[in-house]
This record gives structure tokens, C-alpha cells and sequence, in this order.
């Protein structure tokens, strides 16, 4: 038993692509576009969940799958048509599925009620066919049997398959095996079909007539081909290793960094370079760039589409719209964008709180979406896709849009701004994002529990992404979420602040200035601002801030660098000196510390020494910077009285 | 060595190193290393006992200054400090020390309780003093010290 429980986890991993590409063939079947492959890939998806759940011995599992398949099988054999109706009862029996599995893995326990409801639909499905009844009849009978005795029907259903509908592709299957190669005519594509066709024809028949253990076994390693809708070769690797491989590499950058700073401080040392040094600095600049290479490959093996957690999301949605009694319909585009393994795991939680929100608060009730003339089903857009560097995911749908009156008054009444303050339209949407916000007026099984779009702004903002909304009344809402690739690596610009060497993330800065003290001004409550291109924006002293002092005084005049936050919120943040731009890899400090105010994480140089990455947008926040002191001290009088003239 | 159980060090060897003028010692089993001082990335916001953070082959890695915790003055302030690296609640933290000195055997009986004149004045940080070679060397609580000086935002 122990060999198999050293399977068992890869049974569930398998389990959870199946239900993926049930989902996916499901989805297809629902647009319509669906071909023979699309049920055939249904119904394998399940049948490998029975065949491997048969072996482990988790009977309620495949009682289930079984009558799951037999249905499916109909649909499969054109017994059936693939009704909205039909679908709706599949897609129920997914969802149980997919918590049958989870249960088996030591997840809750499936509601009883839905699971006999499921059961009993499927089973009406199985007796509406009036032909051929007398087999489907007989797999009900059985289901209620020990599970030994389960798949040996189902068996006899895939010999009887090749009569009934498969007939060309199986008939020449069976016949011509042999002369595949010289049947010119037969399009490519049909081969294909016929290859995975052979594969669930006969591996399903190996699966079933094998003593249990063994059994297992070939569904683990097997079950992967037929899974698979592409034909692309893959090898399962333990995370761990990946993982191992990732941080090699980040070492390899450092190290990097490091022989560059060695080169260049013997350069300064005897600045007439010689041709040796040149082909060194050549050397090295070949092998950085390997290395850049060689940190895209780990990260593409690292990558995963987004797939994985948006057909979870069909799910969400589907429950929702059900919980809330609304029609809601889940488009999804860019669904093999593909990011970080590690974003894919901390996506699924803030998305499916933002879908849950859309359903709920987004999507108008049916008639009332009559009476505005739109559709009755609801739409809600997923998609994502690649930008400069970033992974952005929007969500929109297309409901009644923020009632910004409402979120006023309540943004108002739970004190969290003043009755008489000046918001403009965009200011209004981004207070769902405030702590303790929440519009449902009722708590909802959904959503309202308190827990709102704050959590989810934080659980983005961990991950070093943005998230920004736009809405329109009566059109919908529209949420934007930009993320990096990876949490590992990131572009940074290193500045000195107060003698010390700091990161801040590229990505985060809008532009860099020379400071200029016409351009400076104070501000009525001890607050500099700067002004740029006729716009006012808050100076932060980083160095302030921090809390460091000042060493190199004011012999050195400030440099600026604008940074944007997800509201488009620019603050200008004053440094020292930009000293340039590396690539960063990002330790935690947490690890073995605690979170360190104003400080994400931290890096290590080339020169073997930590720098500290600043949490910008926690920094632009802060009240004790206000002050820009380099500045300030040095031309008191002057600034007080442009702050005069200003003010 | 028989009473092992009632040690509170596992492997009946401390090293003992020196905070100022005052003598501490540690259980073997949870140094992992030491190194010399390198100068530590100071942290913002954190207390003076933290000294920043320092790179060990990869990992951030604090260092918490000895005469900062236990409130020793440091007269020698020279370059001979040394970093005790300890293996503390699952972490990985840095002890600045003046100097490490020996490694000794213990035993139980050797541990005497600290005398405290009055209960307020207990030093969870030292556990008990151990009389050697004429010598007062403090048994330090790690856990005490991870406590205080990594969780504790002050």
C-alpha cells in the first residue's frame, strides 16, 4: 500500500488536469463549436478520474465518475444532444466531481443533498434515450454494486462504440492498421484523431482487466498522453528542483555582478585599456547575456498558462450567478498567456473574490437588465495577456457600473472620508479598495462579509502588481490588474540615499529629473512639492523617511524620481544619486527577520553587500518625508517666500 | 554526562564568547558559524539592537548587537567583533560579539541560578551562570533573545 500512497499525489495532480480539460471540452461543447474530439476528450477526462480512483479504492469517487461517463457516453454516441440544459446538468456534476476529489485529498466533505441531485439528473439523462436502453439500464443496476464489478460495462460499451457512431475512423482502426502509412488520402488530422482515439480505446481496456495495484500505476504514467490536447512531450519534475534551479541562477547574477565590478574597478585602476581587457569586457558581456538567456529558459519551465486558474474561474462564476439567481455568462481570452507558477498559485483567491463581486454587485438581475434593454445573461470578460514586461489581467463586465452616489454616502458613514470632500469620479471608484468597505447592504452568502476588494488590492499588491478600475454607469466596470512575470527576479534602479545603496523597481518609476529650485515650492502644511511641466507633485525624502541622516548634507543637490501608483497617484521621491540600473534578485527579509517598514525585500550587490528594496508605494505615502530637507534648509528663506507666492 | 535530560544544552558543550567586558556562552549544537564582522545594511524603523542585515551565501541574514541587548558598554568598539551565526526558532540570526573564547563542557550541576534580589529584576535572557576557571559565564536563552530582539518591533 505504500507504493500507492507514493502515487497518490500524482493521481490527484492528474485528476486536476482532467477536470481541467473537461472543464475546457465542456466550454467548447457550450459554444457551440465543438467537434467528436471535444466529447471524446470529456469523456476520457472522466474516465481516467474513475480508472485511477478505482485503484486507490475511493469507491463514492467512482460511483460517481461511473455514471458521469455513462452519461457522457451518450453524448459521445449522438444519444444525446448537447443541450444548454444537458450541459448545465455536466457542468453540476464537474463542480461534485471536483470536490469528490478534493474531498478524497482531504478536502470537506461534499453537500450530500447536490451530490443525490447530480446523481439523479445524470440518471434521467441515461433514461431518456428510448433505443438501447437495455445497456444503459443495466449500468445503473450495476453502479450500487461493489466497485469491482463497476467498469466491466463500460468496457463493452467502447467495443460497441466503433458500431454505433466511430464507425469510419475505428472501422479502419481495426482493419487497416497496418496500412495507415500508405492511406495518402486520409487527411492528417484524422490520423491524429485516430491515434488518440487508440490510445482511449485500448489503454481504458488494459486499465480495467489489471490486478488493482498495477492498475494504478498505468493510469498514473499513462494517462498523461491521452490528457494532454496538444502532443507536445512533457516530464513531470518535482517543484523543488525547478526551484533549486531558479535560485542557482539568481546566484549565477549576482556572481555575475560581482566579476563586472572587479573588472571595471581595475579598469579605473589602469584606465589605458589594453586589447587583452577589451576581449575580457567582451568575454563578459557574452556570458551575461547567456546568463539573462539561461534565466528566460528556467523561467519558461517555470511558467504555466493561465489556463490553470481560469478554468477554475467557469466554476466561481457558475455557482455565483446561481447563489445570486442572475444569468452571468464567463468569456475568457489569452487563456495560455503564460506566467510565473508561483502568481498562478496567488491569483486564484483575488480573482475569484473579484469575480464573486462582479456577479454580484456587477451583473444586474435579469429584469432588470430587460427593462435597460440589454441582454438577460450577463457578461464577464477574463482575460490576460503579456505587456512590456508585465502580465496584465482585466476583468469587466458589463452591469450596472459603481453607483458612485451609494459608494459615496457609504465610504462617508463608515468614516472613511469626510462628509464635505472633493472626490473626483475616479477617486470615488478606487474607495471600494479601502479597508472595512463594503456596498452589499445585506452580507451575502457571495460576498459583503467585510473582507472586500481591500484584501484583494493587498493580495496584488504582494505581488508586486497594481490593480486599477474604471467604471461607467449603466455600461459596466472594469478591473485591471498588472503583475511581473516573476516574483524571483526584477528590474532595479539603484540610487545612494543618505550613503546608502538602495533598489527601487524600475518598473514602478515614471521619470528621473535633475533637481531645479525654481521648480520647488512649500507648501502651507510643511510639504514640498515640485512642479512639473505645470503639474504639482509631493516630494518625499526618501532619506527622511527612513529615518537615516543625512551625511553627505547638502553638498550634493537632490536628484528626483517621479513614481506612479496604481491610481496614477505621482510622487516625486528625492534621492541622492541614481547610480544605474541592475538586475535585481529578490531575498526576503521576512525569512529571517520580520517585515521591515518601507522595505519590500532585499538584494545582494555585487559586491557581497545586502541593499535593501524600498516599498514605493509605501514610501510616497509617508507623512515624515514631507519635507524635502536637503533642499529646504539650505534656501529657507527663499522657498517661504515662493511658498507665499504660491499659496 | 548521564543527566543530559536535565541539561538545557543538548550536546553538554557551550561555546562561551565575550560582550564587553562580560562572559556568555551559547550551545554548540546551535552555531552554525562564525565569521568576522563585515558592516550590516542598516534597517529603517528597527530597534538599535539590530545592527542590519548581512549576506550568508545568499540569505539575508540580521545581526543583533550583544552590548546592545544586553545593555553592556562597549568600550572596544574595534574591528576584532565577530558574528556568531545561530540557528534560533527556525530562523537564521547574527550575534555581534566582541570575541569568542572557548568551548567548554558542562554539566548539569555546574549551572547555578542567577541571584536576583528582588523578582522584578530577572533577566529572562540568562538562564543561569556557570563558575569556571574563576570566571562567571552567562547561560544564554536564545529563544529569550530571538524574542526580544527579532519579533519585537519596539
Amino acid at each position: 500500500m505504500d507504493e500507492l500512497d507514493a502515487i497518490k499525489p500524482i493521481f490527484f495532480e492528474e485528476c486536476s488536469e482532467q477536470l481541467v480539460e473537461l472543464e475546457r471540452a465542456l466550454a467548447v461543447l457550450e459554444s457551440g463549436e465543438a467537434d467528436q474530439e471535444t466529447v471524446n476528450s470529456a469523456f476520457r477526462a472522466v474516465h481516467s478520474i474513475k480508472g485511477g480512483a478505482g485503484s486507490f479504492g475511493m469507491t463514492e469517487l467512482v460511483r460517481f465518475a461511473h455514471v458521469f461517463e455513462t452519461a457522457l457516453d451518450l453524448l459521445r454516441s449522438n444519444k444525446i444532444e448537447p443541450t444548454q440544459e444537458v450541459l448545465n446538468i455536466f457542468l453540476r456534476a464537474t463542480d461534485i466531481l471536483s470536490d469528490l476529489t478534493a474531498f478524497e485529498q482531504g478536502g470537506e466533505p461534499v453537500d450530500e443533498q447536490r451530490q443525490q441531485e447530480s446523481i439523479q439528473s445524470l440518471e434521467k439523462l441515461l433514461q431518456k434515450p428510448e433505443v438501447d436502453n437495455s445497456e444503459e439500464t443495466e449500468d445503473e443496476e450495476d453502479w450500487g454494486l461493489p466497485e469491482g464489478f463497476v467498469p466491466v460495462p463500460v468496457s463493452a460499451d467502447m467495443f460497441s462504440d466503433p458500431v454505433s457512431d466511430q464507425t469510419s475512423v475505428d472501422g479502419q482502426d481495426d482493419s487497416t492498421d497496418g496500412f495507415e502509412i500508405f492511406d495518402l488520402d486520409t487527411p492528417p488530422q484524422i490520423k491524429e484523431d485516430e491515434e488518440k482515439e487508440k490510445k482511449t480505446e485500448k489503454k481504458p481496456k488494459i486499465e480495467e482487466k489489471t490486478p488493482v495495484i498495477s492498475d494504478g500505476k498505468k493510469t498514473a504514467q499513462g494517462g498523461r498522453p491521452a490528457s494532454s490536447s496538444s502532443n507536445a512531450q512533457s516530464i513531470r519534475v518535482d517543484v523543488n528542483r525547478i526551484d533549486r534551479l531558479m535560485d542557482l541562477v539568481g546566484e549565477l547574477v549576482i556572481g555575475q555582478a560581482a566579476l563586472r565590478e572587479v573588472f571595471s574597478s581595475s579598469e579605473k585602476k589602469h584606465p589605458h585599456a589594453d586589447a587583452s581587457s577589451n576581449d575580457l569586457s567582451n568575454a563578459m558581456s557574452s556570458t551575461e547575456q547567456l546568463t539573462r538567456d539561461l534565466q528566460d529558459a528556467i523561467m519558461a519551465v517555470r511558467a504555466q498558462p493561465m489556463r490553470a486558474v481560469f478554468q477554475r474561474m467557469q466554476r466561481v462564476v457558475r455557482e455565483a450567478a446561481h447563489l445570486a439567481g442572475k444569468k452571468v455568462h464567463l468569456e475568457m481570452e489569452g487563456e495560455d498567456t503564460e506566467v510565473d507558477r508561483t502568481l498562478i498559485e496567488k491569483l486564484t483567491d483575488p480573482l475569484t473574490h473579484m469575480l464573486r463581486n462582479a456577479v454580484d454587485h456587477g451583473v444586474e438581475k435579469e429584469q432588470v437588465r430587460l427593462e435597460q434593454g440589454k441582454s438577460a445573461t450577463g457578461t464577464i470578460r477574463l482575460s490576460a495577456a503579456h505587456k512590456s514586461g508585465r502580465i496584465v489581467i482585466t476583468l469587466s463586465d458589463d452591469g450596472a457600473g459603481i453607483n458612485r452616489v451609494r459608494v459615496r454616502d457609504i465610504a462617508v458613514e463608515k468614516g472613511i472620508i469626510s462628509a464635505d470632500a472633493q472626490l473626483s469620479d475616479s477617486d470615488i471608484d478606487n474607495l471600494i479598495f479601502a479597508p472595512g468597505f463594503s456596498t452589499a447592504t445585506t452580507v451575502t452568502d457571495l460576498s459583503g462579509r467585510g473582507v472586500g476588494m481591500d484584501v484583494v488590492k493587498q493580495a496584488i499588491q504582494d505581488l508586486g502588481g497594481r490593480i486599477s478600475i474604471t467604471s461607467e454607469a449603466g455600461k459596466g466596470s472594469s478591473f485591471s490588474l498588472s503583475l511581473p512575470l516573476t516574483l524571483a527576479v526584477m528590474d532595479g534602479m539603484l540610487v545612494t540615499v543618505a550613503g546608502q545603496l538602495l533598489i527601487l523597481p524600475v518598473s514602478c518609476i515614471v521619470e528621473t529629473m535633475q533637481i531645479s529650485k525654481e521648480n520647488i515650492f512649500v507648501s502651507g502644511n510643511n510639504s514640498t512639492v515640485i512642479c512639473v511641466r505645470g503639474i504639482f507633485i509631493p516630494i518625499v525624502d526618501v532619506a527622511k523617511s527612513l529615518g537615516m541622516e543625512n551625511r553627505q548634507g547638502n553638498s550634493n543637490q537632490p536628484v528626483i524620481l517621479i513614481v506612479e501608483d496604481d491610481a496614477g497617484k505621482m510622487t516625486a521621491l528625492a534621492v541622492n544619486r541614481i547610480e544605474g540600473q541592475m538586475q535585481v534578485v529578490i531575498k526576503s527579509i521576512e525569512k529571517n527577520y520580520r517585515s521591515v517598514r518601507y522595505v519590500s525585500a532585499a538584494t545582494i550587490l555585487g559586491s557581497g553587500r545586502v541593499a535593501l528594496i524600498l516599498d514605493v508605494p509605501e514610501i510616497a505615502a509617508s507623512a515624515e518625508g514631507r519635507m524635502l530637507n536637503m533642499w529646504t534648509s539650505e534656501n529657507e528663506n527663499e522657498s517661504s517666500l515662493e511658498c507665499a507666492g504660491k499659496v | 554526562m548521564q543527566e543530559n535530560n536535565t541539561l538545557p544544552v543538548d550536546s553538554g558543550k557551550v561555546i562561551s564568547f565575550n560582550v564587553g567586558e562580560q562572559e556568555y556562552c551559547v550551545d554548540i549544537l546551535r552555531v552554525r558559524e562564525i565569521r568576522g564582522w563585515t558592516e550590516a545594511t542598516p534597517l529603517p524603523g528597527t530597534p538599535r539592537c539590530i545592527k542590519g542585515v548581512i549576506n550568508l551565501r545568499g540569505i539575508i541574514v540580521p545581526v543583533i548587537d550583544m552590548c546592545e541587548l544586553l545593555h553592556v558598554s562597549n568600550n572596544d568598539a574595534s574591528s576584532r567583533n565577530v558574528v556568531m551565526v545561530v540557528d534560533v526558532e527556525g530562523k537564521t540570526a547574527g550575534l555581534l560579539v566582541s570575541k569568542v573564547s572557548d568551548i567548554l563542557d558542562i554539566t548539569p550541576e555546574m549551572i547555578q541560578d542567577v541571584p536576583v534580589a528582588s523578582t522584578d529584576e530577572i533577566d529572562p535572557l540568562v538562564s543561569g551562570l556557570i563558575a569556571f576557571d574563576g570566571r562567571m559565564i552567562g547561560l544564554l536563552q536564545l529563544s529569550v533573545v530571538a524574542e526580544q530582539a527579532l519579533e519585537n518591533a519596539l
